[in-house]
């Protein structure tokens, strides 16, 4: 999944529409919701591998072996910490969402430029 | 040992250390190249300037100097990094001024019929853009000059616009040659700034814009 770059908001300079800020706004939201299902499924997995080993270690009459403890502990951290990792960045969306805003309008007014730009490219291939 | 383990515990062991290693594995090298990327980028960025995109008047240099250079800075980087972030509104700023007329003069020595033939040459390649903004230049050369010559006191950043008003005002520009040149600064500033302008309004202001200047 590729991060937003500052290309993308030139882009939307480049569209000069009246809503760009609307559009940069779902972009934000796109992302951090995407963002927010993958923290959630890595949750979700940690906790589903926590479950069952404490499931299989209080089972009557279960065997379980201390490498298979640590396996099944130690890739539950593994999933909660890249979940946790995220749901940081997650946090910081807010912090690059302003940021974002506020090149949009330092790139507003090459908006007809980059556009002029951008056509003679898609011309040229 | 594996024998007397229940088989459900050995799946689950397998799934999960598999789960964990991928996920780990996968993170750890998407952040690895994202971060390596992010720096490059940023490294790029503060280690170029658009002056040579500007100074070659050539709208692909300076289109691929803000998308390949100042494009690829992801906006985490931009909000979290203000070195970052400061060459990135410093670029924008300088190209803004470029297209308001209101960077500084040209930094080579430049000759006036050189640059005019120049714009006709691009505008013969079928390069508007180019055309106009080289006219526009030529045009800011001759009344910079005029300038010089009338001891007109004018700043640095003073465009052909600012200029032509200056010469104007001071009567060391004759009437009739204000208002041609007037008009070939507003057509070249109409292309400079991304408009799409008739290649016969070029033509026009170029042939317009030569005649005032005196230029063959």
């Amino acid at each position: 999944m590729r991060a937003l770059q500052v290309g993308d908001v030139l882009d939307l300079a480049a569209a000069q529409s009246s809503d760009a800020e609307d559009r940069l706004e779902k972009l934000f939201e796109w992302d951090f919701e995407r963002t927010m299902t993958t923290v959630r499924l890595l949750f979700a997995a940690a906790g589903s591998l926590l479950v069952a080993l404490f499931a299989a270690l209080f089972r009557e009459h279960a065997v379980i072996e201390t490498w298979q403890v640590a396996l099944i502990g130690g890739s539950s951290g593994v999933l909660a910490l890249v979940g946790a990792v995220l749901l940081r960045r997650a946090r910081l969306a807010h912090r690059e969402y302003i940021a974002a805003l506020q090149l949009l309008n330092a790139a507003r007014p090459l908006g007809p430029l980059l556009a002029r730009y951008l056509a003679e490219r898609a011309r040229r291939r | 040992m594996l024998a007397t383990t229940a088989p459900v515990e050995q799946v689950l062991a397998v799934v999960a250390a598999a789960a964990g290693v991928l996920v780990g594995a996968g993170s750890v090298i998407a952040a690895a190249r994202q971060a390596k990327r992010a720096a490059e980028a940023i490294r790029r960025a503060s280690s170029s300037t658009p002056d040579g995109a500007i100074a070659a008047l050539n709208l692909q240099a300076l289109g691929d100097y803000v998308y390949e250079t100042l494009g690829r800075i992801p906006v985490a980087d931009y909000a979290s990094n203000p070195s970052a972030r400061r060459d990135v509104t410093g670029a924008l700023e300088e190209i803004e001024r470029f297209l308001d007329d209101a960077s500084e003069g040209p930094q080579r020595p430049m000759q006036l019929d050189t640059e005019v033939a120049a714009a006709r040459r691009a505008l013969a390649n079928g390069d508007v853009w180019q055309a106009l903004a080289r006219l526009r230049t030529a045009i800011e050369i001759d009344l910079r000059e005029r300038a010089r010559r009338n001891d007109l006191d004018v700043p640095e950043r003073a465009g052909a616009g600012r200029l032509l008003r200056a010469l104007v005002e001071s009567k060391a520009l004759p009437l009739d040659a204000s208002g041609p040149l007037d008009y070939a600064i507003q057509v070249a500033n109409r292309a400079v700034h991304g408009e799409v302008v008739p290649v016969a309004q070029a033509d026009e202001a170029i042939y317009t814009a030569s005649r005032a200047l005196g230029v063959n």
